[in-house]
């Protein structure tokens, strides 16, 4: 038995961790009719949207413990009556003032602990990744040539181009890249990395696939390789627009996979190539439509969230108590 | 693929020199940066074991050239570095085209004709 504010934490965290779980299981549940819906959505929009859905469980179990706390969070601060009058204090419950006797060896406990544990083991490993990426980035940059252009040079017969780096990412481009392109092929690629350098893109992908950890694996792919193809047109999108001429961002783009196609197989094959395949063509179908894409509805989405917060909040009492029969029964 | 400083700059030398044993290599690096041969030996070890040595024995000492020239490394380090992060994820980085992408030859080439007729359909609207 775990008395006190520890208690009251531990119970915070179970609650968290299944709040955060049901939100996993209703976004998957819908994953495949919202990802439909999406596509009506330009580039930009749906890099929000995905990160919406991302974020989510977050959002939901943080809003949950903290409207489950209103109430006795309320009277602390002076804004309402004695709370725990209203319920005679009789059982454990989610209060600042009665923190309840959390029992470790409970359904409750067990939930604690197997979140605890999840999010520490995706942590660490997180963390250990994130060391190996950075030192096989500074390996690699090692053996790069920087230009006067900002752009590194690889002195490399296989054709890329790609940026690397979290906190300071940086183009890089190989020489056999940079021999087969004309000079207006080349400024497509380099607009297009620098892109992805102004926005933070790989650690904006490191931190969305981070995020994903916690949904089941075929909603995780479909989810990833969406984010990744948004990632890719919305830079495709920003390059069309400063060039006034998206044929050449398309052309390039299948002359680029040409060449990379033409690299030996057991030099890139990846562990999952099933959606690269797909991802060029939804770009050069996306740079070939002349259709309007929705924005991202930011307002409404503002509004909506408002409106279910001040909902949350005027049922908070309702919802604190159904937490402490949860938890008493 | 991680390399340390050392690592790197005994890989760069044994590219230019081809071929040598670790008396050499330390004669090489004691006038520009220190070190003792035990250093220059654990060092050679360690890029034998990560595969971009090869060794053979002369006599009683070992000697090294590299396993892969400077492209072929550069171009290794490139699949390391855009290796995916996780069993079911694509990689961490940004490419211009998914360098692990399988692109076949007939997709191309219906891309391009897509490419094509869009251009075609374009200049007559512009007409």
């Amino acid at each position: 038995m775990i008395a006190g504010n520890a208690g009251l934490a531990l119970y915070l965290w179970a609650f968290f961790s299944l709040t955060a779980v049901a939100t996993v299981i209703v976004i998957s549940f819908f994953s495949t009719a919202i990802l439909q819906r999406l596509e009506r959505y330009s580039p930009a929009a749906r890099r929000r949207f995905l990160w919406c859905m991302a974020g989510a469980p977050f959002f939901v179990g943080g809003v949950a413990i903290v409207v489950t706390l209103l109430p006795s969070m309320s009277h602390e601060l002076g804004w309402a009556l004695d709370h725990c009058h209203s319920h005679g204090n009789e059982h454990g419950h989610l209060c600042w003032y009665h923190p309840a006797t959390f029992h470790v060896f409970s359904g409750l406990g067990l939930i604690a602990l197997v979140s605890f544990l999840f999010l520490s083991l995706h942590a660490v490993s997180a963390v250990r990744k994130l060391w190996r990426h950075a030192q096989e980035t500074r390996t690699l940059m090692s053996f790069a040539t920087p230009g006067a252009d900002g752009v590194y040079r690889l002195e490399s017969d296989v054709p890329g181009a790609f940026t690397a780096g979290f906190l300071r990412p940086r183009k890089l481009i190989t020489q056999g890249l940079e021999q087969a392109l004309t000079p207006v092929e080349l400024n497509v690629v380099q607009l297009h990395e620098s892109v992805h350098v102004t926005r933070h893109d790989p650690l904006q992908v490191f931190l969305f696939k981070l995020f994903m950890q916690l949904f089941p694996r075929s909603v995780r792919m479909r989810l990833n390789g969406m984010f990744e193809v948004a990632v890719e047109q919305d830079a495709d999108t920003f390059v069309a627009g400063q060039m006034q001429d998206r044929l050449i961002i398309a052309t390039t783009l299948i002359k680029v996979s040409r060449l990379a196609a033409r690299v030996s197989p057991q030099q890139w094959v990846s562990t999952s190539c099933h959606f690269g395949a797909d991802a060029l063509e939804q770009r050069i179908c996306l740079l070939l439509d002349e259709k309007r894409y929705l924005p991202f509805p930011a307002r409404t989405i503002l509004a909506v969230l408002s409106l279910l917060t001040a909902v949350s909040v005027y049922y908070a009492e309702t919802l604190h108590h159904y937490i402490e029969y949860f938890i008493s029964h | 693929m991680i390399l340390g400083e050392l690592e790197k700059l005994v890989l760069n030398y044994l590219w230019q020199a081809r071929e040598a044993d670790a008396k050499q290599v330390h004669q090489h690096f004691e006038k520009r940066r220190g070190g003792s041969l035990n250093t220059i030996q654990s060092t050679l070890d360690r890029l034998h074991k990560k595969g971009l040595l090869r060794r053979e024995k002369i006599a009683h000492a070992f000697r090294y050239r590299p396993a892969m020239d400077r492209t072929a490394f550069i171009g290794e380090l490139i699949r390391s570095v855009t290796h995916d992060f996780s069993a079911d994820t694509d990689s961490l980085m940004s490419a211009f085209v998914s360098l692990s992408a399988e692109q076949d030859e007939r997709q191309l080439e219906r891309l391009e004709a897509m490419i094509e007729r869009y251009r075609q359909n374009k200049s007559k609207d512009d007409k």
